[in-house]
């Protein structure tokens, strides 16, 4: 009986540690019944994180992480020629997309008069107004332009969403993944994400996994190419191993989950081969929609539709076509939010497979950019020590 | 399922307490993690000696304090290891795995305290892998190490980084005691000897350099300090009774780990020299690791492995590995329980001497894992060490509560 004063010390920090992992919102997803209910929850718990009180449009100083930027000049100016004028804070606007909340509104650290937050109602959302609010820049249109072929304006369009998401440096956020069966089972998975752009080349990006509490810890380094192979390093807590594991695995699921490690793998221009098909409105938006063919080795596609935002550029649903050439998976983009007054970035995807009923959220929060990230934060000494 | 319902009881129980405990949280930033286990170690034969059993249940916990801070440029970690075990008093052990401070700058890491280093690539064996004591009685496997004391300063630039190491205080190897299983005798770790004694005997030093060529992944390592793996002398005590003593002699070893990643392909080498008054040798660890991956886009990847051990002592009473093969196969389900298994098997060229292993683990819910893990030996002739383990064929389940 020596031991139970031992094992009632275990206990406690049993316990205690579990609050530390506990979630903040009382509710959790396996609870909600409603698109609704769904909705309320994701809302609540980016309230919640942000440890923000839910004012609408009241602009106040947030000390907790915000997308603040460093007074450092972007390298290449003429690719993004509004930076400079941001200077004194980020500003975001909220567009938000199948939602009539209007409080889910981040405040920048310190915010000019007259650059108060705007959230403009999904229903007027002039397309041009949008432009013109967001200062984007509009030295690039598409109706101006002539192309020999659906190729040709594919590419192009292709390009321009790459240049507008080009320049910021590095980026981290929190990410939840939910992964759901047909039967209604839920897992849920919460890892870190630190990715730094490199120029001419993929990005550098760093995984860290805190749950499922059994590979929290374990953290993945990957170095993108276009066309080469990537470099990834993973990192194994508990045997201190770093592992330098073959990327041929693209189209394998990322964490069990419906994504693909091709799904998250950063961006490349040539990475595909692309096509304008038509003009369609997505959701009330207005969107190229244009077919994108994988050049890379092994990837586990035949072709991606992809919906763009004929406006602010960013990508609102993407269908993907297994070898088969069928309708394999089906992603949705919702929440977007622009930070450093450029990017936009949405708080939600939604992968939902067509043949085996799973899907899986991802619930993105805390953005953060320009936080002096540098190549030191992507080497294996980085991955041994990664939180 | 059982154990998601009580995940949930967990959750309300703990959102309960939240407001209880909610001033301690805050008073320490500290991150806490790590896990309790229950293992059931069995033996599916009978002892060669009646003081052993057939059968063991244990109790682990590895929690696991950490605190970072000045941007996350230094951090602290303590990680405390327990386990209690029925009938072995040797399996009965504690360990302090980590106790670290680290400071992080742009070209240099410092990191001093209690820590555990692993180097190198291939599977079979670690052959490199020299910083920490094996914890043997934790795991005959001998992936488990005791921590070890150290000052490590690593110097990262562009070509490559350079590791330093002292490391003051020798650990001694752990094994099964009295009562404990896989062993002909009990080895006699009170009387232990060594090549050197007082200072001498503590102290080691070591440096690697380590850098990723395109493919090419690399390390480079010298040690020089009181051998980790010791030399067992036959010995009889007072009473005439036979013993093991392990005799722990000054080295200096030279490593090499290469591993070249090429598509599907992993190609690995392990290589080392070692010298000290008794031996003088070479020995290495090479193969490939080839992984078909998401087979008929089911997520699964079935990686096959082969690799060579070779030790240049040959048939020696000191070494189980001296020209044998290795070949496994992992397979991975990708699903949302992390399903794995690695079925393996040395074996031994000249004598025909078979060693199969096999790994298994699945998590259950969101924060329960189920290891399995089974070993059996085959057609091990008398005059090999593993001769010793011929009846000590077993099996290993572990649950544990990662919190």
């Amino acid at each position: 009986m020596r031991k139970l004063g031992t094992l009632t010390y275990f206990f406690v920090i049993l316990i205690s540690s579990n609050i530390t992992s506990a979630d903040t919102t009382d509710k959790q997803p396996n609870q909600i019944q409603t698109e609704s209910e769904k909705l309320q929850w994701i809302i609540e718990s980016a309230k919640n994180s942000e440890k923000k009180a839910p004012e609408l449009n009241v602009t106040k100083p947030q000390k907790k992480e915000p997308a603040s930027i460093k007074k450092n000049t972007p390298q290449d100016s003429k690719l993004t020629p509004t930076l400079n004028k941001t200077d004194s804070g980020a500003i975001e606007k909220t567009v938000p997309d199948d939602t009539n909340t209007t409080d889910n509104i981040q405040h920048p650290e310190q915010t000019p008069l007259d650059q108060i937050d705007q959230t403009i109602p999904p229903e007027n959302i002039p397309t041009a107004d949008v432009a013109e609010t967001s200062e984007q820049p509009e030295k690039f249109d598409i109706s101006k332009q002539t192309f020999n072929d659906d190729k040709e304006k594919g590419l192009a369009i292709i390009k321009e969403v790459d240049r507008r998401d080009t320049g910021w440096q590095d980026s981290q956020a929190k990410l939840t993944m939910i992964l759901k069966n047909r039967h209604g089972d839920e897992h849920s998975r919460k890892l870190k994400m630190k990715i730094m752009e490199v120029k001419g080349d993929g990005d550098k990006s760093l995984s860290i996994f805190n749950s499922p509490r059994d590979i929290k810890g374990t953290a993945f380094l990957s170095f993108t190419h276009a066309l080469d192979p990537d470099e990834q390093w993973l990192y194994l807590p508990a045997i201190k191993r770093v592992k330098r594991i073959s990327s041929r695995n693209k189209s394998g699921p990322y964490l069990g989950s419906e994504f693909a490690f091709e799904d998250l793998s950063s961006f490349e221009v040539a990475k595909y081969d692309y096509k304008y098909i038509k003009d369609e409105i997505y959701d009330g938006i207005d969107c190229f929609v244009i077919e994108a063919y994988p050049l890379y080795e092994h990837s586990g596609y035949t072709k991606l539709v992809l919906w763009i935002d004929k406006n602010r550029y960013i990508l609102l649903k993407t269908d993907y076509y297994d070898r088969k050439n069928s309708l394999l998976k089906t992603q949705t983009f919702h929440g977007y939010k622009q930070y450093l007054d450029q990017y936009w970035r949405p708080d939600e995807m939604r992968m939902v497979n067509h043949t085996n009923g799973k899907s899986t959220i991802l619930l993105w929060k805390e953005y953060q950019f320009r936080k002096g990230l540098t190549k030191r934060s992507f080497d294996k000494n980085a991955l041994k020590r990664a939180r | 399922m059982l154990l998601n319902e009580h995940d949930k009881n967990m959750k309300t129980l703990v959102n309960l307490l939240i407001f209880l405990l909610l001033p301690i949280q805050a008073l320490s930033a500290l991150e806490i993690s790590g896990y309790v286990g229950v293992e059931d170690l069995v033996f599916t034969q009978n002892p060669l000696d009646n003081r052993q059993h057939n059968n063991y249940v244990s109790g682990v916990i590895e929690p696991e304090i950490y605190h970072e801070w000045d941007d996350g440029t230094q951090n602290f970690a303590f990680v405390p290891f327990f386990r209690y075990s029925q009938h072995d008093s040797r399996r009965t052990h504690f360990d302090i795995r980590e106790l670290n401070w680290m400071k992080i700058a742009e070209s240099w890491e410092l990191r001093v305290g209690i820590r555990e280093i692993f180097w190198g690539v291939t599977e079979s064996q670690h052959l490199v892998n020299i910083i920490n004591q094996t914890d043997l009685v934790e795991n005959m496997d001998t992936e488990d190490k005791l921590g070890q004391p150290m000052i490590n300063l690593a110097l990262i630039n562009d070509w490559g980084t350079l590791d330093l190491f002292i490391l003051p205080g020798f650990r001694e190897r752990t094994f099964p005691g009295v009562e404990g299983r896989m062993r002909i005798l009990p080895i006699d770790i009170d009387n232990a000897r060594f090549e050197k004694n007082g200072f001498e005997r503590h102290m080691a030093y070591a440096f690697r350099w380590s850098q990723t060529l395109g493919d090419w992944d690399i390390g480079f390592s010298h040690f020089y300090g009181t051998n980790r793996d010791p030399l067992f002398l036959l010995d009889s005590d007072r009473a005439g009774n036979l013993r093991i003593i392990p005799f722990y002699e000054m080295v200096n070893q030279t490593g090499l780990d290469v591993q070249v990643t090429k598509d599907a392909w992993l190609w690995k080498l392990e290589a080392i020299f070692r010298s000290s008054k008794t031996f003088n040798y070479f020995a290495s660890t090479f193969g490939f690791e080839y992984t078909f991956f998401n087979i008929r886009e089911t997520g699964l990847d079935i990686g096959v492995l082969a690799e060579y051990l070779y030790d240049s002592r040959g048939r020696n009473i000191q070494t189980l590995f001296e020209d044998d093969f290795f070949v496994a196969l992992r397979f991975a389900l990708n699903d949302t329980q992390s399903t794995e298994i690695l079925a393996g098997i040395v074996l031994d060229r000249t004598t025909s001497a078979k060693f199969y292993n096999i790994e298994a683990s699945r998590r259950f819910g969101d924060s329960w894992k189920l290891e399995i893990e089974a070993r059996f030996l085959a057609g091990i002739p008398k005059d090999d060490p593993a001769y010793m383990l011929r009846d000590d064929d077993h099996i290993r389940m572990e649950l544990s509560y990662h919190f």
